[in-house]
């Protein structure tokens, strides 16, 4: 069968697919090669004859390893994670330049950390924005578009408090909240703007998964 | 009968693997000798060109796959229509026998050979 795994060799490799993937889409079609060649075998051909008309049969592998990369592409975790991410600092950075511009900074100072109006200019904001939002686009693009988004926005709100917090304590100037209040808000301002960030990166990334070209 | 394949069944394989799979669940090695037995050898496509339609399909959400042992040979990869898949099939059934009925009038009738 060396030449059987040779000829699947030739198929699978270099696939844009998960490990285990590979390994399900290389086990289906060792699966189809061996009932071919048992057909042929008994058809009293040869053991060799029969497994060079199954390949035969089967067709070209690099035609195959095309049709299956296009089907597939993008279904590596890595890939699919750079492009979450790239979404997210997109969908981020757009939805601070919105707000921004909208005039509703004193919202921003809730739902961006950092995002101070004493100091605020656009620019840090909408960066801010968008660094907060890689971060949650690359959790969303794991699934769970929403629930990711909100506990990464949370979570991220909070560590950024904690530092503004700290930072402006060891400054000697007031911090406009208490760390209470930044503790208990965290789930609500970070986890909306994670949520609307998250959901977003889902929704785009669903979508663009059913327009790939389509195999006929 | 001449063997028909490549070009003339570009378009149509996912409706083929559709219309089977509206019977019952079936693995890829049993479709492609399906589609062979039941058009008398007209229709071959090289085989490995069916699992990437299969995948498509299944990406697409119009058939779904489970792996099942078999008690002689190799696991075998079963699908089978979701209900999506199967409202698909009975609209690409009515979209070729169209075209067909089409087609054939445009012949007109004439004698094949």
């Amino acid at each position: 069968m060396a030449s059987v795994e040779t000829y699947l060799d030739r198929v699978c490799r270099g696939l844009r697919v998960n490990p285990a993937e590979a390994e399900d889409i290389r086990e289906e079609l060792r699966s189809h090669l061996t009932s071919a060649i048992e057909e042929c075998a008994a058809r009293s051909t040869g053991q060799r004859d029969a497994v060079d008309l199954a390949i035969a049969s089967f067709g070209d592998p690099g035609t195959i390893h095309e049709r299956l990369d296009r089907v597939h592409q993008g279904d590596a975790w890595w890939l699919r994670r750079l492009r979450g991410m790239g979404l997210g600092m997109l969908v981020g950075g757009l939805l601070s330049l919105a707000l921004s511009a909208g005039g509703a900074l004193g919202l921003i100072t809730h739902l961006l950390p950092f995002a101070d109006t004493a100091e605020m200019a656009r620019a840090p904001v909408v960066m801010n924005g968008a660094a907060a939002g890689g971060v949650i686009g690359l959790l969303a693009a794991g699934g769970r578009g929403v629930l990711a988004g909100w506990s990464a926005g949370a979570v991220l709100w909070l560590a950024e408090s904690v530092v503004y917090w700290l930072a402006r304590a060891g400054g000697g100037s007031e911090p406009a909240s208490s760390m209470l209040e930044m503790v208990l808000l965290a789930p609500l301002f970070g986890g909306v703007f994670g949520a609307a960030v998250g959901a977003a990166c889902a929704a785009v990334l669903s979508a663009a998964s059913h327009i790939r070209p389509r195999i006929e | 009968m001449t063997a028909l394949g490549g070009d003339i069944l570009k378009g149509n394989t996912l409706t083929l693997i559709l219309s089977l799979l509206e019977e019952q669940p079936m693995y890829g090695f049993q479709i492609s000798r399906e589609i062979e037995r039941r058009s008398q050898g007209t229709l071959r496509f090289r085989e490995g060109l069916l699992y990437p339609a299969l995948h498509q399909l299944e990406r697409e959400g119009l058939v779904e796959a489970e792996w099942q042992s078999s008690s002689q040979g190799p696991r075998r990869k079963y699908y089978q229509l979701t209900s999506r898949g199967k409202r698909e099939a009975e609209k690409q059934r009515k979209r070729w026998l169209a075209f067909s009925g089409a087609v054939n009038r445009v012949l007109g009738g004439r004698p094949i050979g």
